[in-house]
């Protein structure tokens, strides 16, 4: 009968359209009534359950509740503890604003985006005796058991030798009548296989070293006086000393090892010029090339035959091993021969050590510490530059720059007031987004407001708390401020004994 | 620097400050008196007059926030719920009982929390944990925050946050959602659980013995020292405001989650922007799970984080804990502490001080004593609607010019103190009229050490420490579960809500 019917009437629309391909959608089941009533159908009272084992509560709590407008609510503002920085790095001690304790990791923090600091180099500011060289060890120490190692280019004082000895390594000692020499032009890592390096590569490499090597030439020149003005050193100079270096090396004439140079030979190459070096740097004759580098040959030769000499004038004759946890150069025979000499002295230590650390290994990542820096500084605008320059280059080569200064002022005396030295110098501040501020005295505070923007709070810590005690500081990284003390542990207590141990755990 | 002293005492009676039941009890007990006075028989009112004075001081004046009358309350209610065994808590993950892993199991005022995944929020699509509690009538949800602290930033910058403070305030009381905000600050002993994590994946096998002792001497002696903290803010929502709007944006648990997440996004861009944190995480359920655990249990981070460590090369280990372990696993209130766990806590609300204070004067508060304990501090923010604000500010103005009069046309001088009042019942208003809003703040402090450490002496030197930072601390003895729970719990749960009081 059914079928009858259907025969009769034919196909129905849903019928019709899935005939069609085009199947009507199915009627969704309507959502279930929204049982608004039952969201809150438990009886439980404002104490809990009153059952056994139910932790029912005899009272609710009577608060002291007050009454004020929002503006005077801070009375009550809670968020008084800092969040201290991530437990990563060498530990150094308590931060005594959180309580917390306050690690470094100058190249974990440049890696982490929610830490504002984007180099790692290390400034260390403290009145003599405050315990700048204590921190400094201890976080090279702490630093080595994580694969750090370390290299410190001038130890004046010996201050590191304890640390060396406690690591069995023997510091090389540069001073006049000692063997050790230091060739500041050495070719370093990047001469290495220069016979099998590719054109493209070779080029990379020898502009690398003649930049370091005219960097630091223009230091040295530049460190010498003409009454109280440096040494100038001109753009024909700068051609002058290049053509020299490149012709001494056998790199113009494209010689497959690179020869190795030193600063007389460079001194007698452009006292007793080649014709064609003459040529090359465009004077007429011998005599014209002579007559306008007079002031550059007798720069260097002042060098050569003064405080280089015996020192940095031979092929380099230590052979340190870079595997080892720590080196050390020390300087400390040098501190009789005035302060100048040991700024000339770490001018070519420094250009050394860059060198050494030009190729590093994947994963040797070295904390280099350069003490007592404002010797450096003093000699004038070109050895800043060069300061300048190792800074810049620290992300790149993976190293940690540890630069120790007395105070903040110290830069300035790199010139006379308003000097591009001195404008350098002050931007060389700012190359360091982490600041060590141990003790200094009341009179430098306008230095630390004007120079390192500190707040007055800030400011009175430094002059006041950090006074107080060796190993104190105020470190600031990138923005954030923390208030340290650092600990030492009996082992560390003995290697820092000799004149600045701090304070026992 | 700012000093912050406009405030006063937030009174709960509504009747010089008597609640209805004090009230009845005075009336009542003065009703032989009005007797004796009908009857004309003095020599019975001489003799109770004393004894209505006494009730009425048995009744009106509050030791340890309490009346008298209150307290004979108080300690039959603890004497009868440790005879009837109701006062001690046993999880029932403990008790093997426990049906649902997902829900969560909590002792006393927190009984009535349920906690419900929301809607996915923000850009990350997290799903908020929509923290329910059925006896207060409120949802909520809770945030991890990361803020800088005060550290060494000058009065301008403090002032700065200070007025970001209260912009959220104001922010609250625009929605006309948010019931309550409550900041919670704890300082814990630092375990060096990630300290270890990273120097176990960092340490090299060839670096020398000397800087690899060192540095196991310096953990040794230098972490239990130590402390870390963490901070925490909820806000809850009243669903007798929450309901109308949770219909239209669909009804039920979401649909209120909806309308929560509007006004969690208003107090967020508040945090964010001038009060200075540098992070705000809406909890999801497994996060909230850790932080109320944690909570209770303050040793069981360590736990936590080294599972964390673990499951990262091992993914079968698990991980954080079930909402139903969240709670300890047992517990029980005594009159004068709260024990939960391994751990025992005191637990103190906080007097302003008449003279006022400075942005960070608590910071005392939250400095632990002794390596091992752990301090924590919240502060909840009771906004009031524009509209109970208005009431309540002119009903005192009335009042208060009214008894100015009332003094001039009597003759009387006026006092300073009172001059004082009417002053700030007038900038009161005048703030209010300028955008401002009327808040009721509460704070609760709260000590955490090991069960088998002097309890009493520790809660002795939150009160010192308290008083260092210019504050009173009142000790909520008889309470000392639900205070707990306020200070120590971050679930928005603090003072009994009353319901239509905004």
């Amino acid at each position: 009968m059914r079928r009858r019917a259907r025969a009769v009437f034919g196909r129905g629309i849903d019928e019709l359209l899935r005939d069609s391909g085009a199947p009507v959608p199915a009627r969704t089941a309507a959502p279930p009534a929204l049982e608004e009533d039952r969201l809150f159908d438990q009886h439980v009272g404002a104490h809990g359950h009153r059952a056994r084992a139910a932790g029912w509560a005899p009272a609710l709590a009577p608060f002291s509740t007050w009454r004020m407008t929002s503006e005077q609510t801070p009375v009550l503002w809670p968020l008084i503890a800092a969040q201290g920085l991530p437990p990563t790095g060498a530990q150094i001690g308590i931060d005594l604003l959180s309580g917390g304790a306050f690690y470094c990791d100058p190249l974990g923090w440049v890696k982490d985006d929610s830490i504002p600091v984007t180099n790692p180099n290390i400034f260390v500011f403290g009145k003599p005796g405050r315990g700048k060289s204590g921190t400094v060890k201890i976080f090279c120490l702490r630093m080595m058991d994580f694969g750090y190692r370390v290299l410190i280019l001038g130890d004046t004082k010996d201050e590191y030798e304890p640390l060396c000895h406690a690591l069995d390594v023997e510091p090389f000692s540069i001073g006049h009548g000692l063997p050790a020499r230091v060739n500041p032009l050495d070719i370093g890592p990047l001469g290495n296989g220069w016979a099998r390096l590719d054109a493209a590569e070779a080029t990379r490499r020898a502009s690398l070293v003649f930049n370091r090597w005219l960097l630091l030439i223009r230091g040295l020149v530049g460190s010498q006086k003409i009454g109280a003005d440096s040494v100038p050193f001109g753009p024909s100079d700068e051609t002058a000393v290049s053509a020299a270096l490149r012709a001494l090396t056998g790199y113009t004439r494209g010689a497959t090892e690179l020869a190795p140079v030193t600063v007389p030979e460079l001194w007698a190459a452009l006292d007793d010029p080649t014709g064609e070096l003459v040529d090359e740097c465009r004077f007429a004759s011998v005599r014209h090339f002579q007559g306008e580098t007079r002031t550059l040959r007798d720069a260097l030769g002042a060098l050569v035959k003064g405080h280089l000499e015996g020192l940095f004038d031979a092929p380099t004759s230590i052979r340190p091993d870079w595997r080892a946890p720590v080196q050390s150069l020390s300087l400390s025979r040098l501190e009789k021969s005035g302060d100048e000499a040991v700024g000339i002295a770490l001018l070519c230590l420094n250009s050394w050590g860059q060198g050494m650390r030009e190729i590093a290994e994947p994963g040797d990542v070295r904390i280099v510490v350069r003490d007592e820096t404002w010797k450096q500084m003093r000699l004038g605008l070109e050895p800043v530059k060069t300061l300048d320059s190792n800074l810049r280059l620290s992300r790149h080569a993976g190293d940690v720059q540890v630069v120790v200064y007395h105070k903040p002022s110290d830069p300035l005396s790199a010139g006379a007031a308003g000097s591009q030295a001195v404008a350098i110098a002050k931007d060389l501040l700012h190359l360091a987004d982490i600041r060590v501020l141990h003790g200094q005295d009341k009179a430098v505070v306008d230095e630390l407001a004007a120079l390192l923007g500190l707040n007055p709070i800030a400011q009175q810590l430094v002059t006041g708390w950090a006074m107080g005690g060796k190993g104190r500081a105020l470190w600031t990284v990138g923005e954030r401020q923390f208030k340290v003390e650092a600990k030492m542990t009996p082992l560390e207590l003995d290697l820092t004994y000799t004149n600045d141990a701090l304070q026992i755990v | 620097m700012t000093v912050y002293g406009e405030y006063m005492k937030d009174r709960t009676g509504w009747f010089f400050g008597l609640t209805g039941i004090q009230l009845a009890l005075l009336v009542l007990s003065g009703i032989p008196a009005w007797i004796a006075v009908n009857a004309a028989m003095w020599g019975w009112l001489a003799l109770w007059l004393p004894a209505w004075a006494g009730v009425a001081l048995l009744v009106v004046v509050p030791v340890r926030g309490w009346s008298t009358a209150q307290w004979v309350g108080v300690l039959a209610a603890h004497g009868l719920g440790a005879l009837m065994g109701w006062t001690t808590w046993q999880s029932k993950v403990a008790a093997g009982i426990a049906e649902d892993l997902d829900q969560a199991d909590l002792p006393g005022v927190l009984a009535g929390v349920q906690i419900h995944d929301g809607p996915p929020y923000g850009h990350l699509l997290t799903r908020v944990a929509v923290i329910q509690h059925q006896a207060a009538r409120t949802w909520a949800a809770t945030a991890r925050i990361e803020h800088p602290g005060l550290g060494l930033t000058e009065a301008d910058t403090r002032d700065r946050m200070g007025a970001g403070l209260a912009e959220l305030c104001e922010a609250a009381t625009r929605t006309e959602l948010v019931d309550l905000v409550a900041i919670q600050v704890r300082t814990v002993p630092d375990d060096g659980a990630e300290r270890e994590d990273w120097v176990r994946l960092h340490r090299r096998a060839d670096g020398p013995d000397l800087a690899r002792r060192t540095n196991d001497q310096l953990s040794e002696q230098l972490m239990p020292a130590s402390v870390r903290s963490e901070a925490f803010v909820s806000v809850v929502v009243g669903e007798d405001r929450i309901s109308r709007s949770a219909k239209r944006a669909g009804g039920g648990i979401a649909g209120r989650a909806r309308v929560l997440y509007g006004a969690l996004s208003e107090i967020e861009a508040r945090l964010l922007g001038p009060m200075g944190c540098t992070a705000v995480t809406w909890l999801d359920s497994a996060s909230l799970a850790v932080a109320i655990r944690t909570g209770f249990e303050p040793g069981d981070r360590a736990l936590l984080s080294a599972a964390d460590v673990a499951a990262r090369s091992l993914p079968q280990v698990a991980t954080g804990v079930s909402l139903a372990a969240a709670g300890p696993s047992t517990a029980s209130t005594e009159l004068r502490q709260y024990s939960h766990g391994d751990w025992s806590s005191i637990t103190d609300t906080v007097l302003l001080p008449e003279q006022g204070a400075v942005l960070g004067a608590l910071a005392p508060v939250l400095v632990p004593s002794a390596a091992g304990e752990r301090r924590s501090l919240t502060v909840f923010f009771a906004p009031m609607s524009t509209r109970s604000a208005e009431k309540i500010t002119g009903r005192e103005e009335m009042s208060a010019v009214t008894g100015a009069e009332l003094r001039r046309r009597t003759g009387r001088l006026e006092r300073a103190k009172e001059r004082r009042t009417v002053n700030r019942v007038r900038s009161t208003d005048e703030k209010l009229a300028r955008g401002r809003s009327l808040v009721r703040p509460y704070a609760a402090v709260s000590v955490t050490i090991p069960a088998n450490w002097p309890t009493q002496e520790f809660g002795r030197r939150l009160d010192a420490a308290v008083r260092l930072a210019g504050y009173v601390p009142q000790r909520l003895d008889g309470a000392q579960d639900a205070a707990f729970a306020a200070a120590s719990v971050p679930l928005g749960v603090g003072a009994p809500r009353r319901r239509g009081r905004r």
